[in-house]
């Protein structure tokens, strides 16, 4: 330790002081970013299965889950519990949805499985210019000893995030978004869970034969040059991929950009525009997700993302074809 | 390990690049020097400054892996150089004027809060009005499963995402 003459100690006392509360926020900081990189490769790797329940608005649902990984690949289940029953299971090459209100179950291939990093380390590197973050409190949530992390946006164009992952496994066991007054958006949380040894790979139970079978796919996504562009876009999205699709069981080609803040993405898809039904413009949304779409001459733009809805209609109003 | 250096610094075409992405979600110790490489860019990058115990972390990762930063940089040298201060910094207030520079500059940077808010006129006037079912039935919940494979939020929640496909509020009571 180097020594220092006593007089200068009460401003060397103060300097570090002030130093420190600066150099905290960055410390915080630091550790919130390798905590959320904690929490996507968790989701990932762990096996686990539990109850949570889902809240948006006066909506409550609950839902079982499960996610099993071996050397076979990932298997994933989420069946409803409450009102009629939906299940959907996802494997690395297909997702199957089995709707009990409808009797229908659908079979989507898939060419390739997420060939996405959960997080983009690139884009997380530019989350402190668009988020506040820091470790919160440590709470027990569904008997697990619980880290706070929060993430208050910068601006009042995305939401905020309070996530609350296991201590141990990094797995989250608590998601809040709220917006820009602190009211939430959209929450859901674990109430039982089981984490590693003990869960099985899911399967659907036996299907009723006289229920609906629809085929589809291979899903036809591949990155390409769509020729679209969003000229508008509120700071810090960039756009991460671009693509075009089939759209769902047709030959109707769409293309489909995504742009993220390392944290939020909106999802902007344009396709021809349908002559079977009537589009309206206008604004909707599914828990968190808003939802915009806005016919143009022929196309119908259609953009969605866990943003606020000034986010998702500003970025419609600038879709454009490049070079315009 | 060597592949996922030239990976991050972008020397692969598309297909390799996209054969290395597919190596790298089968292996969980790849995943993490992929993590760890960008974490160390970043601490050099931004300076944004990391904890001793982070700094020390790496430095013992590094060493016990020489190869995995050596091919196309340098860094060991230049993570020595940001580590001893660092180390220097919980022993006592020898490195004062280093991390008054690196703090205040990252303050300077990232302060300026709400700079682009959108006029609050505009946020009160975007309630939304009409049922999902309304603007695109059935498809959206197509559309909704395409947007979660690549949002980080999601990617975050793991399975529990997929509950805003499955949810049984504001569907299209037709499907």
């Amino acid at each position: 330790m180097t020594r220092v003459p006593v007089r200068l100690l009460p401003s060397l006392v103060l300097l570090h002081l002030w130093v420190g509360a600066a150099f905290a926020e960055t410390l915080q900081e630091t550790e919130a970013l390798v905590w959320l990189q904690k929490i996507a490769n968790a989701a990932r790797q762990l096996n686990y299965a539990g109850t949570f329940v889902y809240q948006h608005g006066d909506h409550v649902e609950s839902s079982r889950i499960t996610h099993f990984v071996d050397r076979a690949g990932e298997c994933e289940k989420l069946e409803t519990l409450d009102g009629p029953k939906r299940e959907i299971i996802r494997t690395d090459d297909e997702i199957l949805t089995l709707d009990g209100e409808h009797h229908v179950v659908k079979r989507e291939r898939r060419t390739r499985r997420n060939s996405f990093p959960a997080l983009l380390p690139d884009q997380l590197s530019h989350l402190t210019e668009h988020y506040q973050l820091r470790k919160g409190d440590q709470e027990r949530i569904a008997g697990y000893d619980a880290q706070a992390l929060v993430l208050e946006p910068r601006d009042g164009f995305r939401y905020g995030h309070k996530l609350w992952a296991d201590v141990n496994t990094g797995l989250l066991l608590k998601a809040r978004m709220l917006d820009e007054r602190g009211h939430v958006v959209e929450q859901s949380v674990f109430t039982q869970l089981s984490i590693g040894s003990g869960v099985t790979r899911p399967s659907f139970g036996p299907l009723p034969p006289e229920w609906r079978r629809e085929q589809q796919g291979p899903d036809s996504a591949a990155p390409a040059d769509t020729g679209w562009i969003v000229k508008d876009q509120p700071a810090g999205f960039r756009k991460i991929i671009e693509m075009r699709r089939l759209k769902a069981g047709t030959q109707t080609p769409v293309a489909h950009l995504v742009y993220s803040d390392g944290l939020a993405a909106v999802s902007v898809f344009i396709e021809p525009l349908p002559t079977t039904r009537k589009v309206q413009e206008g604004l909707t949304r599914q828990g968190a997700v808003n939802i915009y779409t806005r016919p143009l001459p022929d196309q119908l733009v259609t953009v969605l993302g866990e943003a606020p809805a000034v986010t998702v209609m500003q970025m419609a109003n600038s879709v454009t074809p490049r070079g315009q | 390990m060597e592949k996922i250096s030239q990976l991050m610094d972008g020397e692969f075409d598309e297909h390799e690049a996209r054969r290395q992405i597919r190596r790298l979600e089968l292996d969980v110790s790849l995943v993490q020097a992929w993590a760890t490489y960008h974490l160390i860019r970043d601490v050099l990058r931004h300076e944004t400054g990391a904890s001793s115990d982070l700094a020390g972390r790496l430095g013992q990762r590094l060493e016990h892996e020489p190869t995995v930063v050596a091919p196309h940089t340098r860094l060991p040298s230049r993570l020595a150089r940001y580590s001893l201060p660092l180390a220097a910094t919980v022993a006592g207030v020898t490195v004062v004027g280093w991390l008054a520079f690196t703090s205040q500059s990252h303050v300077d940077t990232v302060r300026p809060m709400a700079k682009n808010n959108p006029p609050a006129a505009m946020r009160e006037a975007l309630r939304p009005v009409l049922p999902v079912a309304a603007l695109a039935g059935s498809q959206m919940d197509d559309y909704l499963r395409a947007h979660q494979e690549f949002s980080p939020t999601s990617a975050m929640q793991g399975v529990a995402s997929y509950v805003r496909t499955v949810s049984n509020e504001d569907w299209d009571p037709s499907r």
